[in-house]
This record gives structure tokens, sequence and C-alpha cells, in this order.
């Protein structure tokens, strides 16, 4: 692995609160391809370290880069090539669902993006509440939504947060092939997760927060610890 | 077991019921006051405050006799508000506890009604005194013995309107007290326009009753007799709704206290956005249409004009600049450029609370833009450049009805425009201020404040965006009310001054723009 090859690299980064590291300095690094799980108990810091690696929370020390540079969560590269979903969601409440999927679409220059927008609201069931508001949907068609505005756009890194909250099982592995499909086609994965299926599916390796350390396991260890 | 419950609750549980009900009094009783000099205000730029005002051939009426008009037309006010409110709520935290429990709920079901019957007394109370602080301020006139028979006619005209919203809430007929409620006010609005109509072509009968109602709204028997009757029929529903009230559904009850709950946070935050309810989106042909007309626009500018036209933020100016004609036209002596000044007053106030809301989500959610997967940056040059092409045309649209009455004169038209365009960007900073603006406990907010004048800091920190947005309007003010005299550079200095923020959060958003995504 080459730096040059290098999306995402994160140096002795120390994440936590007012000063009060959460777990040891963590290291990890994601090439184009790349399939990364984190791991860990409620409370070890997993969504903290997705947060800061964002810029959404301030790091106690270290470093995060994308592609070389210091990462920028305002710059328009970043934008371009990272797809996130971190939160329960913000929505506009006078927009539908598939106005939502069609505006970060035509935002990130889709050309097709009416075909786009189809794709994903069949690919997540969504087409019969596609006229309908985010505050009419249950949580699980809302989590959708946020899949689907992550998945409608081209993206070169995903972030992801505990995606398989609240999906029924069957969405879950339609999921994760599709999160595999994309990994084959060089789109890195960076994702918080609690299901040992994903870890199995569609990553590589995983980041595990245990008890404060940190250590980097293959896919099947991860799996096997999260069914333990 | 409800009612030994509450026995039992301890000293300080019932102190802190008893001070949160003294708050809400008190708090109304302060309304009241401030209400009261504000109304004052009011009654005095619609007179013209000395100021000689146009003579229309078109204004039929006194301001008296719309004053007793308001009656019914404020009795509706409470009676949809009743409504919206269920009126029979139980607070989201009892509800989860005390529903699902295998009792009768009689205590807590004839509580909610006592609540919601009060409520409706009070609320009407609070309409009444300011109807009479209209009334006595127009009249010039002042009688005791006619304001508290007013007073208790109010308090048992809103027993009346609680039993009755109860009634239908019982009887889960709300919907259709709610379209009763618009015929209603449908029906007002046409008797209006039919007697304006009449009082036009010099019908002398009408003249004659409206003189004739005027006179009678001092006479205290009229005031003792429509006491009586409506305490027999406040009496009359509330023994129909206590004697029913067994049938009222508890999910019924759930959602009301969640209305309800939802309606005090909203107070607590002085945030009425809250409260307002979402239209429904993209159902109709005309939205569909309106939206495959606006994908020729960049997606920021097509969210902004979507959520604009569907979040209805245009209605609130429409119905300003349809009242201020409507009584412009069809009121004497409210022709004047006082009237007229605070048409504009009130104008730029609305326009900056409507497109703060418009503009609060963009403004204050960062995963917002997340969501869009573009920088803050390309959010919020396009919002205040939307907004502050809003702001000059709505203010274009208030400038039409000074214009036609002939109070703009050609010379000052160009000093107009760039008066208007100062506010507009007035406006613009105000708005933004409000938008980005934390959310505030009001409630522990001023019961922490030590004296009056920090409650005064408090007040000037919350409404000092609207008296930006004002003082950037001066020069309109100014040419509106001295039309002959040149606008001093002092006023256009403050103007200035306070709609340059404006601009310079344009600029700087344009700025940080370039700069990502160069």
């Amino acid at each position: 692995m080459s730096i040059g090859n290098v999306q995402l690299a994160v140096e002795h980064l120390e994440i936590g609160y007012a000063g009060q590291a959460l777990c040891e300095p963590i290291n990890l690094s994601l090439t184009p391809g790349a399939g990364l799980g984190i791991i860990g108990a409620n409370g070890s810091g997993k969504s903290s370290l997705i947060r800061t690696v964002l810029g959404l929370q301030p790091a106690i020390s270290g470093t995060v880069s994308f592609h070389g540079a210091a990462l920028d969560e305002g710059s328009a590269r970043f934008r371009k090539d990272v797809a996130v979903q971190v939160s329960d969601g913000v929505f506009f409440e006078e927009l539908t669902v598939a106005e939502h999927l069609e505006m970060v679409a035509r935002g990130h220059g889709v050309q097709d993006w009416n075909d786009a927008v189809t794709r994903e609201l069949e690919f997540f069931e969504l087409q019969q509440v596609a006229k309908q508001q985010p505050r009419e949907l249950s949580s699980g068609q809302r989590r959708k939504l946020l899949l689907a505005a992550a998945l409608v756009r081209p993206a070169r890194l995903l972030i992801l947060d505990e995606p398989e909250q609240r999906l029924d099982q069957r969405i879950r592995v339609r999921l994760y092939r599709r999160l595999a499909q994309l990994r084959e086609q060089s789109v890195s994965i960076l994702a918080v997760t609690h299901d040992p299926l994903m870890i199995r599916d569609c990553l590589e390796s995983a980041l595990m927060l245990h008890g404060g350390q940190v250590r980097t396991v293959d896919a099947q260890s991860g799996a096997l610890w999260l069914e333990r | 077991m409800i009612t030994r419950m509450r026995k039992r609750r301890d000293r300080s549980a019932r102190f802190e019921a008893f001070s949160d009900a003294y708050i809400w009094v008190l708090l109304a009783v302060i309304a009241l006051v401030y209400l009261f000099s504000v109304l004052s205000g009011v009654i005095f730029a619609l007179q013209g405050g000395g100021i000689a005002a146009l003579d229309l051939p078109s204004a039929v009426w006194n301001l008296q006799d719309l004053a007793i008009v308001l009656i019914p037309a404020l009795l509706l006010c409470v009676f949809r508000g009743l409504l919206y409110l269920g009126p029979c709520g139980l607070s989201p935290d009892k509800a989860s506890w005390w529903l699902p429990l295998p009792i009768k709920l009689s205590a807590v079901r004839q509580r909610a009604l006592g609540s919601a019957i009060a409520l409706g007394a009070l609320a009407n109370i609070f309409v009444g005194v300011l109807w009479f602080v209209c009334l006595f301020a127009l009249s010039g006139g002042f009688t005791a013995e006619v304001l508290l028979l007013g007073i208790v006619a109010a308090a048992a005209s809103g027993a009346l309107l609680g039993a009755l919203a109860a009634l239908a809430q019982i009887g889960a007929r709300q919907r259709a007290a709610l379209r009763v409620c618009q015929t209603l006010w449908s029906l007002l609005l046409l008797g209006l326009s039919i007697s304006w109509s009449l009082l036009l072509f010099g019908n002398r009968w009408l003249q004659g009753a409206y003189g004739r109602l005027g006179e009678l709204v001092f006479e205290p028997s009229l005031w003792a007799v429509a006491c009586s009757g409506l305490l027999v029929l406040a009496a009359a529903a509330t023994w129909l709704a206590f004697s029913r009230i067994e049938r009222l559904d508890a999910n019924s009850m759930r959602q009301a206290g969640q209305v309800q709950n939802q309606l005090v946070g909203s107070m607590i935050q002085m945030d009425l956005g809250g409260v307002l309810p979402v239209p429904n989106a993209g159902r109709n042909a005309r939205t569909r249409l309106a939206h495959s007309t606006l994908r020729r626009l960049p997606v920021v500018l097509q969210i902004l004009v979507l959520r604009y036209l569907r979040g209805r933020h245009w209605n609130g100016p429409l119905r300003l600049v349809l009242t201020a004609l409507a009584l412009t036209l069809g009121v004497r002596g409210i022709a004047n450029p006082l009237a007229l000044t605070g048409f504009l007053v009130l104008a730029l106030c609305l326009l900056t609370e409507n497109l703060s809301q418009m503009n609060r989500p963009l403004a204050s959610q960062p995963g917002l833009a997340q969501l869009l997967g573009l920088p803050r940056s390309r959010l919020v040059r396009p919002a205040l450049g939307f907004t502050l092409g809003l702001a000059f045309g709505g203010l274009l649209i208030c400038s039409a009805l000074p214009a036609a009455l002939g109070m703009i004169p050609s010379a000052n038209l160009w000093p107009w425009c760039a008066g208007l365009l100062v506010a507009a960007c007035g406006i613009t900073a105000a708005m933004w201020g409000r938008a980005t603006r934390g959310e505030r406990d009001w409630e522990s907010l001023i019961l922490g404040s030590a004296n009056e004048l920090h409650t005064g800091a408090l007040a000037l920190k919350e409404f000092g965006h609207f008296l930006q947005a004002l003082a950037s309007g001066l020069p309109i003010f100014f040419l509106l009310l001295a039309p002959g005299s040149p606008v001093p550079w002092g006023v256009w200095a403050l103007s200035t001054l306070c709609a340059y923020p404006g601009y310079l959060a344009l600029r700087r958003a344009g700025e940080q723009q370039t700069a990502t995504i160069s």
C-alpha cells in the first residue's frame, strides 16, 4: 500500500470529551475498495470516532487526512468523494421522500438523476411512500431514506453509523450485498456496526474498541466477537 | 386511586403546581398590560393621530362599527383554538402512566373537562378585556358597569365554548366543528361585504342599525340580559359535557395533551413555528407542476422556493396586505400616512419573522447540508440572496397601497426605491440573526431575571432583530410621514448601519463559497 493510494488516514487520534480520552490513540488508513468496521460495546467511542473523523467533534490530539491533506468537511473534494450517514436524520419538512433524493442526486451532478432516484426507491422499497414527507414515515423508513440519500450519489468513501439499525433482515442482507459490490468498484467503506453479518458480508477487517484499548482484527474474528 | 394519589402529593409538589398556575396568570396580566399599550398605539395610528386622512368614497364604516363585528370573529377564534387544543387533554407523562392502568378514569376525565372549561373562560376574558380596551379607546367613554358585565359575559361565553368544544371532542366531531367554524367565518365575511355594498349605495336602514348598535353596546341592561342568557347556556352545556364525559376516548386525551404540551413549549421558547401545521407536499397536480417548473433552478434555490411555497410563508404577508387594503378602503379615517406607516412597520416585522422561519432549518441545522452533500457556504449565499429578493418584492407590493393613494409623490420615487432596498437588506440581516438564534427557555429566563432592567435586556436581545429591521426602514417611514422634506442624512446613516450586516453576510458567504470551490 503506497501512501499516495491512501484515501483516509487517521494518525494517533485521541477521541473524547473535555480532554478525557475514551480510548488509546487510534491509527487507521483506508485505501480504495477497503472495508473497515468499527465495533465495540456501547459507550466505547465508536460514534465519537466517526464524528471526530468527520470534524463534527474536536479531537484531543492527532490528525485526520483525506487524500494527503488535512480533512476539511467544507472542502468541495471531501463533499464530492464522501457520502455520510451518521445521524438519525434531519430532513426538510416540506420536501417529499423522492424530492429529498432528487435534490441530493442533482446537487452531486448525477445526469440521469430520475433513474437514480427510481432505482434507490425500488432498492429500499420506498416507492409507496415516495410522495410522503419524512415526518409521515416510520423510523425504519426514515433510516432507509438516509441510506438511499448516501447511495443515490456517486462517492469514493462511505461513512456509515450503524446502518443496520431499524432495518428488517431482508433489506439488511440486500444492503450488505450492495455495499460489497460497491467495494468491488473501489468505493471504500468505514462503518460502525453491531451486526456480525455486516462484518462478514461486506467488510474485510474491524477496528475493535474495548476497555479503552484499540485492536484491528480480521472480519471473521470481529464477527465472532460480536456474536459472543 | 388517582384521587388518593393526588391527595398524597407532598407540600412541595402542591406548591410547584400552584406556582406554575401563578406564573401563567402573572404572564397573562403582564401581556394584558403590554397589549393595552400596543392597542392604544394601534388605535392612535389608525385614527391618524391628528394628521388629515383622505376622504375615500368607499370608506363607509367607522372604527367603532367594526369593533362590534369583532365580537363574533373573536369568539370564532377562541372556539377554533379550543378545538385545536383538544380541549380535554392529558399531559404525555401522565398519559403514559395513568391510561394503561385498569382503573376507572373518571377523575382524570372530569379534571380534564374542568380545565378545558376554565381555559375557555379565561381565554375569553383575556380577549374580552382587550376588546373593551379597543371599544373604550375608540369611543372615548368608560362605563365600569358595562365593563364588569362584559367580563362576566365573556367568562360565560368562554365556558360555553369550552363545553361545546369538549362535546365535539367526546363525539369525535372536531373536524365537523372546524368546518362549521370555517363556514361561519365565511358567512361573517360575506355579511360584511354585503353590508359594505349596501352602505356604499346609501342604505338608510343599515346606517340606522349600525348607529343603534353603537349605542346599545354602552347599555348595561343589554349586557345584563346577555349575561343571563349566556350563563344559562353555559350551565346547560357544562352539565351536558359532564354527563357525557365517560365516553371521551383515552387516545383523544393523549393526543390533545401532546398538542397542549407542544404549544406550551413553543410559548416558552417564543417560537410558534413549532405548532403551525406542515402542509402536505407533492400530493396534487398543481404542486407537482410547480415542482417540474422549478427543476430548472439550482438545487438550493429550488429547496428554498419549495419551502416558501409549501410552507405557506407567503400567506401571512398576503393576509396583512389584504387586511390593510380592506381597512383603508372600507373604514373612514384610515387612509392617513400614520396608519400606512403602521402597516409598513407591521410588514417589516412580519417579513422578518416569516423569512427567518423559512431559513431556520438551513441556518441552524448543519445536518441538512450534510444530507445534501453541500458545504454550508453553498447554502448560505443563495438563502441570503433569495431572502433579499423576497423582502424587496414584498416591500414593493406593500408600497402599492400608499402609491395608489398618492402618498408617494413622483419626486420621491427614487429615494423610496433606495429606502426599500436598504430595508430589504435590513430584513435580510435581521432575519438571519433570528434564524440562527439558539433555543431559549423563557419561563426560566424570566423567573431568573433579577430586576426589570434585566428582563428588559432579555427582551431587547430577543426582539433586537425586529428593531434592526425597523431601523433599516426609517427612510421609507420618513418619506411617508413627511413627503415634502428630504430624508436627513442621519436617518439614511442609521438605516444603512442596520442594513449593512445583511450586505456583509451576503458578501462573506460569497467569498467562502469561492474559496471552497477553488
